[in-house]
């Protein structure tokens, strides 16, 4: 057995080439995101307030979630890969494998033989990956670096075991891709190797349909409900239609090829060499679908999470916009707010505040009512200045109502999170805590920088002196923004209203960014790597069909431009299915947009589409010639002539 | 002409007749249902004594090749029994007959003989490992001289003729010594001359004791085996025992006519 897996391996190495390179790098990436992970250990926080305790604790984590994300996104997207390279051998192999059970093999053999390939394979990516874990390392740490997500005080440990835990996962992950390769494989039946032609299997199996249209299904319901819920899980919808969206296609994909490529085709049909492509590709329809499959997963997955972020940021800023009615804020400390309050052709001037406070919430948890302690998203504010530049309508009680020991409180209800006014919550001052009752409860917003208002009284002046403020300046009708700006000037920075949303926008979605930034950039280096090793499978599969194509006339020069041209149509009809899913994703998004802020905002991240489109264009004309200039090295007529 | 055999009587009995290395009774396989259907073999019954040759000739889509998978437990009979080397294998299990594939089947074919990663030697044991033996190196080497490609044990597939290969499957057999050899056109893509050599080689395995089931055009071909039947749309429509070349090809050409 083991001998017969060693043999079908060395002899399809060119296939198995793309598989083990994606095993390597699934080892290489799996070990180094496991090394950050493991040394992103909070340090000793005990001597620091609790505030920069926090933060420093929030950081690391930070760095060991995306980390971790990273590694499973890495195995996952490897078992893709390898399934993929498998599926592709079993089916190109069907006469040996039938040969083997006519002369006696069992189906468990079978099995045996092809997870032995997958052992091979696996170990082979395994031995290539582990060196390169080093600049792996390096790599994950520059991009987390440039997305500044890497934390003072983070210091590489680089112990032995992530490297020897990778090297399992790859393993394992190869034997995990070979599964369902190998149960088809097992099912084949031996009177197969004996018939003059294989029996054509249809490629759109009942199980396929039902999948792919279940699949869509999903994907639609994901949309409408997005309408329902608002762009709070904008992010959540990108990533979730990207993925439903993408496997419906990639399983509809034999049906979905042969329209496609119809009408994207048209222009290749006028030349004798574009009419044989596009029969190529509809003829090897397996074959273009499962080569146009990580293009469509590529495309939905960049355009639609990218979208999802910036109609996130956008709808942020349209929220802040519609909600805040002052026309300059200026950045200075809470000691000039009196000063600014009082310039000539000021209406309103607010004053807000983050200050090191912390306030337990009443939350309940398991065991019953509990507190809950919140660093995050507090602001000291005058309620009465405060409500002459904001439009808040809340929930429950009214801003006037902020007098004495009593704070204004945003509920989430998307987080199960609620509040009534009466509740009792503690402010912490430094040391003083000081009781407070919920007074206002403010509707759900979707910035996260001012869930809890509470009132300056409470705040010692001197503490609030000393501390940077924002200070939103409305100016009075028939006065001029910039003479009031330039008088403003004197007690700190001004900037326009917008300018400043636009900015704290992009502040609060920095994570969001980072975060996606270096998973989007794993996902896209390995659905690049799923695209060259579909071409380079595909084509290797095709000597023979190639010399047979030479032998009837075609130069050497027009077998590989009739690849060229083939590649081009299906990674052009991939890329139309991808913008399919994308178009879902950013429909999702506009109408759960219109629920939260009013208006449907639709982010298309043009130039990434571009590059994306344009890339994967290139990628197809360079790789898919390269492979059958390769593979019709050999005169035809050996080839052609060859028994099996 | 010659005189048909009487078919034998319905067998009862649990096993298959004590005499047969493999029997069809009452054989029907047909595919496909309603309009489109194509009854292949219709009440086939025959049966083939231990260390005999019968030869399976007829008209293009006269049901030989089904007939040879049913033999072989590679197709199932919708009615009718099969028993192959004092098995009754017409509900077996596929673990069943994966186990008579090793020890009790053997297979030659036009094409497509051998695994094509392997070596002619490595072909040669391939049913004796899947089974789980370790044939001696003596043993297959003695298999791949008998057929005369001694000096050909290490080579592939892709480096032999069709003729060489042939005799390598037939070498697989002389290694595995099955209850039955069931050969497809085996001499039908050779020359006259590697179809004589191969012949030959299937003759002495027959002396040695081989039985052979064997489906052929060609009438030279069928006169080197003992019997031959004929099967006209599904059914046997004569039997030769020991016939020459002339009387398999007359015979042959009388049921054309029909
Ligand atoms: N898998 C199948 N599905 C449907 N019909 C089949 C199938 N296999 C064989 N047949 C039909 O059954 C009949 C007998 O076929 P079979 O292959 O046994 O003929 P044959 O005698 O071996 O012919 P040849 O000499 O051309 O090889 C033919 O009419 C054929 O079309
Ligand atoms: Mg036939």
């Amino acid at each position: 057995m083991i001998g017969l897996s060693l043999r079908g391996f060395r002899d399809r190495w060119p296939l198995f080439a793309g598989a083990v390179v994606t095993v390597a790098a699934g080892v290489a990436l799996i070990a180094s995101a496991v090394t950050i992970a493991a040394s992103a250990t909070p340090p000793d926080t005990g001597g620091l307030p609790p505030h920069e305790a926090a933060t420093v604790r929030d950081a690391f984590d930070g760095v060991a979630t995306v980390m971790i994300i990273s590694a499973i996104l890495a195995g996952f997207l490897t078992v893709f890969i390898v399934a993929t390279t498998f599926s592709f051998t079993v089916a190109e192999r069907r006469r040996d494998l039938a040969l083997l059970r006519l002369l006696g093999a069992g189906r468990l053999q079978v099995r045996l033989v092809l997870t032995g390939e997958a052992v091979l394979l696996g170990t082979a990516g395994a031995a290539l990956g582990l060196p390169l874990s080093g600049p792996a390392v390096r790599m994950q740490l520059w991009l987390l670096r440039r997305a500044e997500f890497v934390p003072d005080g983070f210091v590489l440990t680089r112990p032995a075991w992530p490297g020897w835990v990778a090297a399992g996962i790859g393993v394992a992950v190869a034997v995990l891709g070979v599964a369902a390769a190998s149960r088809r494989a097992a099912r084949i039946p031996p009177l197969e190797a004996v018939r003059g032609a294989p029996a054509a299997a249809s490629v759109m199996t009942a199980g396929r349909w039902a999948g792919g249209l279940a699949m869509l299904a999903l994907t639609v319901a994901q949309v409408v409900a997005a309408s329902f819920v608002g762009v709070v899980v904008a992010l959540a919808l990108g990533l979730g239609v990207a993925i439903t969206g993408a496997v419906a296609f990639s399983l509809l994909g034999p049906a979905l090829l042969p329209p496609v490529s119809l009408l994207l085709g048209a222009p290749a049909r006028a030349s004798t060499l574009g009419r044989l492509a596009h029969s190529n590709v509809r003829d090897g329809v397996q074959r273009s679908a499962s080569t146009a499959a990580p293009v469509i997963v590529l495309v939905a997955m960049v355009l639609s999470i990218t979208g999802a972020v910036n109609a996130t940021t956008s709808a942020v800023t349209v929220e802040q916009r519609t909600r805040t009615d002052a026309d300059l804020v200026v950045a200075t400390t809470g000691a000039h707010t009196g000063d600014l309050a009082r310039l000539p052709g000021v209406d309103a001037a607010s004053a807000e505040q983050v200050l090191p406070l912390a306030v337990d919430l009443p939350a309940t948890d398991d065991e019953g009512p509990a507190t809950e302690r919140q660093l995050d998203g507090i602001a000291v504010i005058d309620p009465d200045a405060y409500g002459r530049v904001h439009r808040v309508r809340p929930v429950a009680g009214e801003l006037s109502d902020l007098t004495g020991p009593a704070i204004a409180v945003m509920q989430r209800p998307t987080d199960g999170v609620r509040h009534t006014p009466g509740e009792r919550a503690t402010v912490v001052i430094g040391d003083t805590l000081v009781d407070v009752r919920i007074a206002v409860v403010l509707p759900e917003r979707l910035s996260g920088r001012q869930q809890i208002l509470v009132p300056r009284d409470l705040v010692p002046e001197a503490e609030l002196a000393a501390a940077p403020a924002d200070v939103l300046l409305r100016v009075a009708a028939g006065h001029d923004p910039a003479t009031v700006a330039q008088a403003a000037g004197a007690y700190g920075e001004v900037i326009g209203v917008d300018a400043w949303i636009a900015a704290a926008a992009r502040d609060q979605q920095r994570t969001n960014t980072a975060t996606l930034t270096v998973l989007l950039v794993l996902a896209a280096l390995y659905t690049v790597m799923a695209v060259v090793n579909a071409i380079v499978i595909a084509g290797t599969g095709r000597r023979r069909e190639h010399a047979v194509a030479r032998l009837s006339g075609l130069t050497r020069g027009q077998v590989v431009a009739t690849t060229a041209v083939e590649a081009l149509i299906v990674t052009s009809t991939g890329l139309v299915l991808g913008a399919l899913v994308v178009a879902a994703a950013l429909a999702g998004i506009a109408v759960a947009a219109r629920r939260s802020v009013g208006t449907a905002i639709v982010e298309v991240p043009w130039m990434l589409a571009a590059a994306t489109a344009g890339g994967t264009l290139l990628l197809a004309a360079v790789v898919a010639p390269a492979v059958s200039l390769l593979v019709t090295r050999t005169r035809p007529v050996v080839l052609a002539a060859a028994r099996e | 002409m010659s005189e048909t055999t009487p078919l034998p009587p319905a067998l009862s009995g649990r096993a298959g007749p004590p005499d047969a290395a493999v029997a069809a009774i009452g054989v029907t396989r047909t595919y496909g249902a309603g309009a489109t259907s194509v009854a292949a073999l219709t009440d086939v019954s025959l049966q083939v004594p231990p260390g005999t040759w019968l030869a399976v000739m007829g008209p293009s889509g006269s049901g030989k090749s089904t007939l040879l998978h049913c033999l072989a437990g590679l197709e199932r009979a919708d009615a009718g029994r099969v028993v192959l080397a004092g098995e009754d294998i017409t509900g077996a299990s596929d673990r069943a007959l994966t186990r008579l594939r090793r020890t009790a089947v053997g297979f030659a074919f036009q094409n497509f003989n051998l695994v094509g990663s392997l070596t002619a030697a490595q072909n040669v044991a391939l049913p004796l490992r899947l089974a789980g033996a370790r044939p001696s190196r003596a043993r297959i080497r003695a298999a791949l001289e008998s057929v005369g490609l001694g000096d050909r044990a290490r080579h592939k597939p892709g480096q032999l003729s069709g003729g060489q290969q042939q005799r390598v499957a037939l070498a697989r057999a002389i290694a595995t010594r099955p209850a039955v050899l069931f050969a497809d056109e085996p001499t039908g893509a050779l020359d006259s001359a590697a179809s004589r050599t191969v012949l030959g080689l299937l003759r002495r395995m027959v002396d040695g004791g081989q039985t052979v089931v064997m489906v052929t055009h060609d009438p030279a071909a069928a006169a080197a085996a003992d019997s031959v039947v004929f099967l006209v749309d599904g059914g046997i429509a004569d039997r030769l025992e020991r016939p020459s070349a002339g009387a398999v090809a007359a015979t042959l050409a009388g049921l054309e006519r029909r």
